[in-house]
């Protein structure tokens, strides 16, 4: 079975907030900035909570931030 | 670096340098000297009571839910997936003792009475040691 893949545009949202830093967004999610270079970098999957609050933080939908690749 | 690596990686380290000096002394003192040397016994008593001090300070924290400002959903999946390290890292040991330990003494058909208190230590050492591994192993794989 092909692996799954989840993409995200958090980086790009990023520069379209004013160029907000990966320590704001951390902030306002409550989280550590190494989670925000981790989730950018594909390398950790946040929970659906974590998700939520990110697409919370630019004001747009979830499927805006992440992208299910099957 | 995220502050659970940093204190991993501290942990890390005094455990391997605290592993290193008591290897050293049984080494030069032999095992079965715990008998009669009490200066040794209590060297490496006061060793490993300082090396669970240290990771109670540094680890122990953030794994028991304590200082959530400074830990996120990341570093406590990463903490529990870090246990599956200290499962194998812990079996791993109790492997090498059982074997050594039948192997050397099955002719006397029994084991010297240091023996249990030597692998009690060696358990809670490498159950330290393991879980730093194990949580650097984590920041590896997830950034």
């Amino acid at each position: 079975m092909p692996k799954a893949e989840i993409n995200n545009r958090i980086r790009r949202l990023r520069f379209d907030h004013d160029e907000m830093t990966q320590q704001e967004l951390a902030n306002r999610v409550g989280c550590t900035r190494q989670t925000i270079i981790a989730v950018e970098a594909g390398k950790y999957v946040p929970s659906l909570s974590l998700a939520f609050q990110i697409a919370k933080a630019f004001g747009v939908n979830i499927e805006e931030v992440f992208q299910y690749e099957g | 670096m995220a502050p659970l690596q940093k204190r991993a990686w501290l942990g890390l380290g005094i455990g391997v340098v605290t592993s290193a000096a008591i290897l050293v002394v049984l080494i030069i003192k032999g095992a079965t000297s715990f008998y009669d040397d009490n200066a040794m016994r209590w060297l490496i008593t006061g060793l490993v009571v300082g090396m669970l001090v240290a990771w109670a300070v540094i680890l122990a924290p953030s794994i028991s839910g304590r200082g959530k400002a400074l830990y996120d959903e990341r570093d406590k999946a990463i903490i529990r997936r870090a246990q599956q390290v200290q499962l194998w890292g812990v079996i791993g040991l109790m492997v090498v003792w059982t074997i050594a330990l039948t192997e050397v003494y099955w002719d006397q058909g029994q084991i010297p009475i240091v023996f249990p208190y030597l692998i009690f230590w060696s358990v809670m050492m490498v159950n330290m040691l393991s879980q730093s591994i194990g949580i650097l192993i984590g920041y590896r794989g997830m950034g």
